[in-house]
């Protein structure tokens, strides 16, 4: 009706007063009351279109044009009509798009792909940055290229010049070409089509890799069954395992980590009250129980699960094979049909989650023993066929012997530590009866081999009893195996602590380009040694004082006889110098001393030296009395002397010296200081021994000790610049892999 | 009658000059230099004296702001010309050997958040409070013409940030979501947005120009890629980052300057924790910059200090000051790797040496072979008592000195406290946790 109304007026009015038309529709159409959804148009090109102007056009609007329209009009005539099937087939083929994901997970994924991609693209640069990292010298600008700006600052003087008018004249008649410099960016050409159809290829395998990613988390989104997603968490609980196998023979402390989540999500789902009798759901079983099996098998499910769970804590506290045993016992013999007793397996996935770690332990252990077996059998059959060589050989059995010997020594170092000799020993023994047998018919036979050992080995021909052993054996392992878990754990914690450094080495992914250092020096990174200008000294005697004071405390046992250190013999160095001097010479220089000092006292005066020495090392006693203070001061006014007595700090009496106890000899003690200030109390840094630190610092450098070509090389400095040049960002042209 | 003539040995009164130097034969066999190990600490000791003696960092300073400097930036492509911005909205370009203001405009009402030139320097673009973007150009209007932008650009949203692409005429803004823009164009060519908080600085990578980093005020840095996957990664720390740098010469590294008094230097690879923690601010770090050698980087912070860290370093190496410089709001290094400009808050730009005791000007060949070979001795003898206390040792203004006491007391009560606990806890209840892993609370994908 509209549309008509508004043709009709069309008739009568012109173009020029379309807004007044205009107007007169929008008031008739007010008119009438429904409200009508007009199709927006844009004024303004903007980024963002509002997704609430898109109209679908097949919405009625007559001017949107359809595809079966322009079709219809070319079924008539026959050399189109591959046209028209061609969109028929190509509607058929359509489908609506699946529902895009939520906008967040969309996003997640994006996020993590495009991250992927970069830090593959940073990688390419690993290279050349280390390279840059370890090379002695570097000079920047890094990349040489003549750059054609380069030349306006030759011309730039010229610009400054005065012309003569000679000048002026001649360029006038020759006016001079203008070059045109095209910069470097401009004259790279731009991708060829071999580049440009690689690059294609790699969006679209991004696009390709996000679309799956996308498309997966959309159907997994999507699955509701219960079934699946109790599929999937086992799958998740059995991956969890093989990492946590895995991580215990790579990264044990990370396993450490991982089995403590196992355990923290069993204590959730403990506490969850999930498997308790007390929900709504629970208390409907019950009162259905009376009258049907399954709510009953289902009650009881629920209850074993719930008493497994609370009781997974006591496995785990006692380590005792017997309450094992009592635990696996226990739900043998049960009543079915009585949910309040345990009977009824665990059918959730906390259970399988418990029984799939059992399981694949016990295949572990299972695998572990096969292939035991395995050797085994393959030493007995070398053995057998030695064996049947016997007649030939003379000493086959010392070989088995040494052979099986091996293999027990095999199992015993293995880091599997389970009880595999124990096995072995039995297998020996088994082995032993029918080997005798066989060895009293040889020995009838030939009577000529000879037996060097207590046991040999043959075949074994009862397999059942080897295989009852390894039931045994097995069980045993599996009640060992919570065991081992512990002590694996209480093996790890203070490992963890001993070796952080390996566990970072394992933690980079990336290749370690470094290279070895070519010039070591010292790397000192401490903090500035940061002063105010005023810096306190006042207090440095006190401080001495007070350092001499405590070290007194710590007096030295004088315990040594003098005596001894008199009559002690000297004790030759090993030095490279040869010792020249005789015993005879060192007894005439003696004579010849003390014939030339009969007179003097010679250890009256040492003994007077040594005193004096030793007390000019004596602290003293130090006078903070001060004059004025409390009382009158100035010349001829004594210091009150108790106040003398309070201020003064004493000095300890004695103090140990080195030389206290020997004999005759002099240690000055203060010599060394002038020295020990210089020299370097402990290893610097990139340095590991005393010996590397000392030969780099050995070598002289200056060219007064160097001839002037090392000289040059060895103080060139580390970075140089050039004066007055940008030093650019590094470029891609430096990359050694531009296509990777 | 008797003549007095002046005679003088002319050794006395000539300098020596190269023709002097005569070639001796020397015999380098090092039995007959006993002492040459002895000859060489002393002159590395007295090397490391005069380096003492001659480091007057200071170079000079640029007055004539009305307000706290917030900005400034380098001429790309020329090393005399910088260009600053303050809190009253007035812009000056500056002559830097001449210390003169060659220019200066109020380009904006309120304060002016960024100015950074394009590649090609003849344009330079103005971002402020007013959530305008101006492009202005470098040359100076003639007489009598009157300061105008080239263009304008009115923002829809709030502009904190702003950093240019190395090479495209492409740049980046920041504020309540981080936009792309075009130089041609009057809306953003990209916006990205993640999460709500609003981010305060923006860095193009420049070596791989794809990637951008930003700060936002939830105390996380961004990734964005800008070609078309937009974020990438986000990273959390305890605290706020005030500014972030990409290293010029190593792709994947960028280092961020954080409240927290510390910076931290990031491998993007491996956003997990930080590569390397460089500590000794006593206030939060408000700025960084890279020397365009890559080999070190310039902080300027709250407490009125700048510092210069070496990449591969956890402290300082240096540490300049003047009893007038306030709270530092900029800081860049110069793009010959000479010298370090600052804008701090009381209105004046400072221009130091990057290394404080060089040489400025050239050099002749002898005293080049001379300054490197002392360079060598300190560097060989570095770990020895002596020339590591000379060369270390740094007068710091009385705050700064009590404050590092304070922090230093405080770092070990921490370490103290952990020890105990670490000792009276079972084994390997409490692991001890290096300093790298201590400060990344989360990342996020």
């Amino acid at each position: 009706m509209e549309s008509d109304t508004s043709e009709n007026y069309e008739d009568f009015y012109t173009e020029d007063d379309a807004q007044k038309h205009e107007k007169l529709v929008d008031k008739v159409l007010s008119l009438n009351k429904t409200q009508h959804i007009r199709k927006p148009s844009r004024t303004e090109p903007t980024l963002q279109i509002s997704e609430f102007n898109l109209v679908k056009s097949s919405g009625g609007d007559k001017g949107s044009v359809e595809i079966n329209d322009l079709t219809k009009s070319l079924r008539n005539r026959k050399s189109r009509l591959r046209i028209s099937e061609n969109v028929k087939r190509a509607h058929k083929a359509s489908h609506t798009l699946p529902k895009p994901l939520e906008k967040p997970q969309a996003n997640k994924i994006r996020r993590t792909v495009a991250y992927e991609k970069t830090r593959l693209e940073l990688d390419r640069w690993e290279a050349t940055v280390t390279a840059n990292r370890v090379s002695t010298n570097l000079s920047f600008p890094l990349n040489d290229d003549v750059k054609m700006d380069q030349k306006e600052s030759e011309n730039f003087a010229s610009m400054w010049r005065v012309k003569s008018k000679l000048a002026e004249e001649l360029e006038k008649h020759e006016p001079t070409v203008e070059e045109y410099h095209i910069s470097l960016e401009q004259e790279e050409f731009p991708l060829t089509m071999k580049e440009m159809l690689a690059r294609r290829k790699e969006a679209a395998k991004l696009r390709a890799y996000q679309g799956y990613k996308e498309a997966k988390a959309r159907r997994q989104n999507k699955i509701k069954s219960k079934k699946y997603h109790r599929i999937q968490k086992r799958e998740k609980i059995k991956k969890k395992l093989k990492e946590f196998e895995q991580l215990q023979k790579t990264n044990p402390e990370e396993a450490l980590k991982k089995l403590e989540e196992i355990e923290k999500s069993r204590i959730e789902e403990r506490f969850s009250l999930r498997h308790k009798s007390t929900g709504k759901w629970a208390r409907n079983q019950q009162i259905r129980a009376k009258y049907d099996k399954e709510s009953r098998q289902n009650l009881a499910q629920q209850l074993t699960l719930s008493r497994d769970l609370t009781q997974k804590s006591k496995t785990n506290g006692s380590s005792s094979e017997e309450e094992d045993e009592d635990v696996e016992k226990a739900p043998m013999g049960i009543d079915e049909t009585n949910p309040w007793v345990n009977g009824v397996k665990p059918g959730k996935e906390v259970a399988d989650f418990i029984s799939g770690y059992r399981k694949y332990w016990l295949e572990q252990n299972k695998t572990a023993q096969k292939s035991d077996v395995e050797k085994t059998e393959d030493v007995l059959e070398n053995s057998e066929n030695i064996d049947s060589n016997l007649i030939k050989l003379d000493q086959p059995e010392s070989n088995k012997n040494v052979l099986l010997k091996k293999k027990k020594q095999k199992i015993v170092t293995s880091d599997l530590n389970f009880d595999v000799e124990e096995t072995v020993e039995k297998l020996e023994k088994v082995k032993k009866v029918p080997q005798k047998k066989k060895k009293q018919k040889r020995n009838e036979q030939m009577n000529n081999s000879k037996s060097t050992s207590e046991w040999e080995v043959s075949l074994v021909e009862n397999g059942e009893a080897v295989e009852d052993m390894f039931n045994r054996t097995e069980n045993k392992l599996k009640k060992k195996m919570l065991r081992n878990v512990k002590q694996l754990k209480k093996k790890l914690v203070p490992k963890t602590l001993a070796k952080p450094q390996r566990e970072v080495a394992k933690d980079k992914v990336k290749v370690d380009l470094s290279l070895p250092i070519q010039k070591k020096t010292p790397q000192i990174d401490e903090a500035l040694i940061e002063n105010i200008d005023a810096e306190i000294r006042s207090n440095e005697e006190l401080s001495n004082l007070k350092t001499i004071l405590s070290s007194q405390t710590k007096q030295r046992p004088c315990d040594i006889d003098p005596e001894k250190y008199l009559k002690i013999n000297p004790t030759n160095l090993a030095t490279g110098i040869p010792n020249i001097v005789t015993n005879e010479e060192v007894d005439d220089q003696r004579a010849v001393i003390s014939e030339a000092f009969e007179d003097d006292d010679i250890v009256e005066e040492f003994n007077k030296d040594k005193s004096n020495e030793s007390d000019k090392d004596k602290p003293k006693n130090i006078n903070l009395t001060l004059p004025g203070w409390g009382s009158w001061g100035g010349t001829g006014i004594k210091v009150n002397k108790r106040k003398k007595r309070r201020f003064t700090m004493k000095a300890p009496k004695k103090i140990p010296r080195k030389d206290d106890n020997k004999g005759f000899l002099i240690i000055n003690e203060s010599a060394q200081n002038k020295v020990k200030e210089h020299m370097v109390s402990e290893v610097p840094f990139p340095f590991k021994t005393v010996k590397d630190f000392e030969a780099s610092v050995r070598a002289p450098i200056s060219n007064t000790f160097m001839p002037e070509t090392a000289y040059k090389k060895l103080i060139k400095p580390a970075v140089t610049t050039k004066m007055g040049t940008i030093i650019e960002p590094m470029s891609k042209d430096l990359l050694l892999n531009k296509n990777s | 009658m008797k003549v007095k003539v002046i005679s003088r040995n002319p050794d006395d009164y000539l300098r020596e000059t190269k023709h002097d130097i005569h070639k001796v034969p020397r015999n380098y066999d090092p039995g007959l230099h006993p002492f040459e190990a002895a000859r060489e600490y002393t002159r590395a000791l007295n090397a490391v004296k005069l380096e003492k003696v001659f480091a007057k960092p200071f170079v000079g300073n640029l007055d004539g702001h009305r307000d706290g400097v917030s900005c400034i930036s380098n001429h790309p492509k020329r090393l005399s010309v910088l260009i600053s911005g303050a809190y009253d909205g007035e812009v000056r370009v500056w002559d830097l050997p001449q210390k003169l203001c060659l220019r200066n405009f109020v380009a904006h009402e309120g304060v002016v958040r960024g100015v950074i030139y394009n590649p090609s320097g003849n344009h330079f673009l103005t971002l402020g409070d007013d959530k305008t973007i101006k492009t202005w150009k470098t040359a100076a209007p003639q007489f009598g013409e009157e300061e105008e932008p080239v263009n304008t650009v009115i923002s829809k949203t709030v502009l904190t940030g702003i950093s240019h692409h190395v090479k495209d005429p492409v740049f980046a803004t920041c504020g309540e979501i981080c936009q792309v823009w075009e130089e041609t164009r009057n809306e953003p060519v990209r916006t990205f947005e993640w999460g709500v908080d609003s981010l305060h600085d923006i860095a193009f990578n420049p070596v791989e120009p794809n990637l951008l980093a930003s700060c936002a005020s939830d105390r996380s840095i961004i990734l964005y890629d800008t070609r078309d996957s937009g974020p990438l990664r986000k990273v959390v720390l305890k605290l706020r980052t005030n500014k972030i740098c990409w290293n010029p010469m190593e792709a994947f590294i960028f280092t961020a300057a954080n409240e927290d008094y510390n910076l931290y230097t990031f491998d993007t690879r491996n956003l997990k924790k930080p590569a390397n923690v460089h500590m000794d601010h006593i206030g939060a770090v408000t700025y960084v910059d890279y020397a365009p050698t890559g080999r070190e980087f310039v902080s300027g912070s709250y407490d009125k200090t700048i510092r210069i860290f070496e990449t591969s370093k956890g402290h300082s190496r240096e540490v300049y000051h003047t009893k007038r410089m306030q709270r530092i709001t900029c800081v860049q290094w110069s793009l010959d790797n000479k010298y370090i400009l600052n804008g701090s808050d009381e209105m004046n730009i400072r221009i130091w040496k990057a290394r404080a005791s060089e040489k400025l000007g050239p050099l002749k060949p002898r005293e080049k072979a001379a300054l490197n070979y002392s360079e060598a001795l300190k560097e060989k003898y570095a770990a020895h008592p002596k020339i590591r206390r000379i060369a270390r040792h740094r007068h710091v203004p009385k705050h700064v000195y009590n404050a590092q006491k304070e922090l230093r007391t405080i770092r070990d009560k921490g370490k103290r406290k952990d020890a105990n606990r670490r000792a009276h806890s079972k084994p390997g209840e409490v692991p001890h946790q290096p300093e790298r892993e201590k400060h990344v609370l989360k990342e996020d994908h």
